[in-house]
């Protein structure tokens, strides 16, 4: 496991008598694109708030670049978020939105600014006030001023949100991009789950505050993937007879589920092999789990 | 923190009510001034103008704002008389603290705290950059009042007489201060309360005396529970504008040191608590 950036500790928010991030254990690996991924009202946007800096957890801790406690002060700098909708000053330019930040971090020039502007797809706007901004535009101009200081770590929540089909691609190669060629790394939250999948390198899913579970894309790959899903008495044994008929891409799930990867035509063959060497096959059938299905069995209340 | 205030600076100068309300206050302080002798010589005006004076302990006739400057025996214009006229019935703070309550509620108001609110490192520093920015604007505003008032008299067709240069700087610095003072108290209140309406509704309250009536009547109180000498107004912020003019040297120390402890007051109150709160 390369070096965690963010590491949370039984992290809890509660508002009033509602707790609505309710101890959560989150790893973020540096260089990750880690997706957040949960219901309405799961807890992602105030997770990323508390990780953000912008509110305060009621009890847990985090860690950022190995700094907690009173030492986060110093490590703060090096996080920069875009956390619901993107806050502009309405009667200033992209330009100047990007300045005002710029001068906070005490960059200088006109070249960074544009050049943010150009990653975003903002470069043409002109004097334009932002007030007048199409929802995407504001999006695209939140995007470049999370960007501004070449943060460490970026929290993005919801991102994507009012992009047309062109944006979504063009912000999805940036981040893709950004997190390679700068090491940039990056918590994103989104609904969008086919999006995500296309980036992340990482998943968390949440539901009800709660982290239910942690993986990587290879494992989620792994889960949603066609198989051939055989319900067995004796999986051990079966293990063998698979073994024997070259197939080597299964697993056993647990004590009567064996996963197979591959031979997925091959579906009746292997069923009458196990059948003879006496194994009992109660199911046998080819599946696959959609993304969506996945994440809707793991936050089903 | 300089970098926060170089922030501040530049998207103060970047609103357009920044602006407006210097361009606006100071135009018509010049028509306002230069129309001050027609409004002297009514005599409705002057009628309304006496019988205020004479029900000054009434806390009622003490809320709204009347401003009217008196003429030395040979119809001229005394510098501070002219401008002091104005500052001490709290125009000046009235329109401070409108720009106070805009300025420092608009990067809550429009969410743009949240790109760089979290990375700050102390949170008192933003109080300093929202406090040094509106201390900024407070000196400007006096500089523009000050031009508009004199530009106003030398319209009328009348002179200004310039008062001594020390006494200049010692009104005018300490009405300054008190001012800046009354600034951060608002900025303090926009901070805590978060809500514009509260925050431009007591704003307004203090600048229109409303809270002086109320002072009046605590005095009252005071006085009949034995304290004889009760003068609340004496030791906040805007009873010290009203009351500091050209025959207050007596009084110059006190009245820094009531500004200094309510700026340092609002300051620190309003850093603990943008400390503890979440931001959004």
């Amino acid at each position: 496991m390369s070096e965690l950036i963010l590491q949370t500790h039984d992290l809890r928010k509660v508002y009033g008598d509602q707790a609505a991030v309710d101890g959560i254990d989150l790893k973020v690996e540096r260089g990750a694109i880690y997706g957040l991924i949960g219901k309405n009202g799961a807890g992602k946007t105030t997770t990323l708030k508390m990780i953000g800096g912008l509110a305060a957890p009621t009890s847990g801790s985090f860690s950022l670049f190995g700094k907690s406690g009173l030492e986060l002060a110093d490590v703060r700098g090096r996080v920069s978020s875009l956390i619901e909708d993107s806050g502009l000053f309405g009667n200033m330019t992209a330009y100047e939105n990007l300045k005002a930040k710029c001068l906070y971090y005490g960059i200088k020039g006109d070249e960074y600014i544009n050049k943010l502007l150009k990653l975003v797809g903002l470069a043409d706007v002109g004097k334009k006030k932002a007030k007048h901004f199409s929802l995407g535009m504001k999006q695209r101009l939140g995007i470049a001023l999370a960007m501004v200081g070449e943060p460490d770590l970026l929290v993005l929540d919801e991102p994507i949100n009012g992009l047309d089909p062109e944006g979504i691609v063009e912000i999805r190669d940036m981040l893709t991009r950004v997190s390679k060629e700068k090491g940039i790394t990056i918590l994103i939250s989104s609904h969008i789950l086919e999006e995500l999948s296309k980036v992340a390198t990482h998943y968390g899913i949440m539901n009800n505050g709660r982290l239910v579970e942690q993986l990587t894309a290879e494992e989620l790959s792994e889960k949603c993937s066609l198989r051939i899903e055989a319900v067995v008495d004796r999986p051990e044994f079966a293990s063998t007879v698979l073994d024997g008929l070259g197939i080597t891409n299964y697993k056993v799930i647990d004590k009567e589920t064996i996963n197979i990867m591959e031979h997925l035509d091959d579906v009746a063959h292997i069923n009458r092999e196990l059948n003879a060497a006496g194994v009992l096959v109660s199911k046998i059938a080819v599946n696959n789990e959609s993304l969506e299905s996945f994440f809707l069995s793991r936050t089903a209340d | 923190m300089l970098n926060m205030i170089r922030m501040e600076l530049y998207r103060m100068v970047r609103m357009k009510s920044f602006w407006v309300i210097l361009i606006i206050v100071g135009i018509m302080n010049v028509i306002s001034v230069s129309l001050n002798d027609a409004m002297m010589n009514n005599p409705e005006m002057k009628k309304a103008i006496e019988s205020t004076k004479a029900k000054e302990d009434d806390p009622l006739s003490n809320i709204g704002m009347s401003v009217s400057i008196e003429r030395d025996k040979n119809g001229d214009y005394g510098f501070l008389e002219t401008i002091t006229s104005a500052v001490r019935e709290m125009l000046c703070a009235l329109f401070i603290g409108i720009f106070t309550v805009i300025f420092v509620t608009a990067d809550f108001n429009t969410g743009y705290i949240k790109n760089y609110g979290g990375a700050v490192k102390h949170r008192w520093h933003m109080v300093f950059a929202k406090g040094t920015a509106v201390l900024v604007y407070t000196i400007v505003f006096f500089a523009v009042f000050i031009l508009s008032s004199s530009l106003g008299v030398y319209v009328g067709g009348h002179k200004l007489i310039m008062d001594p240069a020390g006494k200049i700087t010692e009104v005018l610095g300490v009405q300054c201060l008190l001012h800046i003072a009354f600034a951060w108290i608002i900025m303090s209140l926009c901070l805590i309360v978060r809500n514009n309406l509260i925050s431009m509704i007591v704003s307004c309250c203090l600048s229109f005396h409303v809270f002086q009536a109320l002072y009046i009547l605590a005095d009252k109180g005071l006085k009949k529970l034995g304290w004889e000498d009760a003068a609340i107004s004496n030791y906040t912020v805007s009873g010290r504008i009203m009351k500091y003019g050209l025959e207050s040297s007596k009084i110059l120390g006190s009245t820094l040191v009531i500004a200094a402890v309510f700026a340092a007051a609002s300051f620190v109150i309003s850093s603990i608590w943008i400390t503890k709160k979440d931001l959004i």
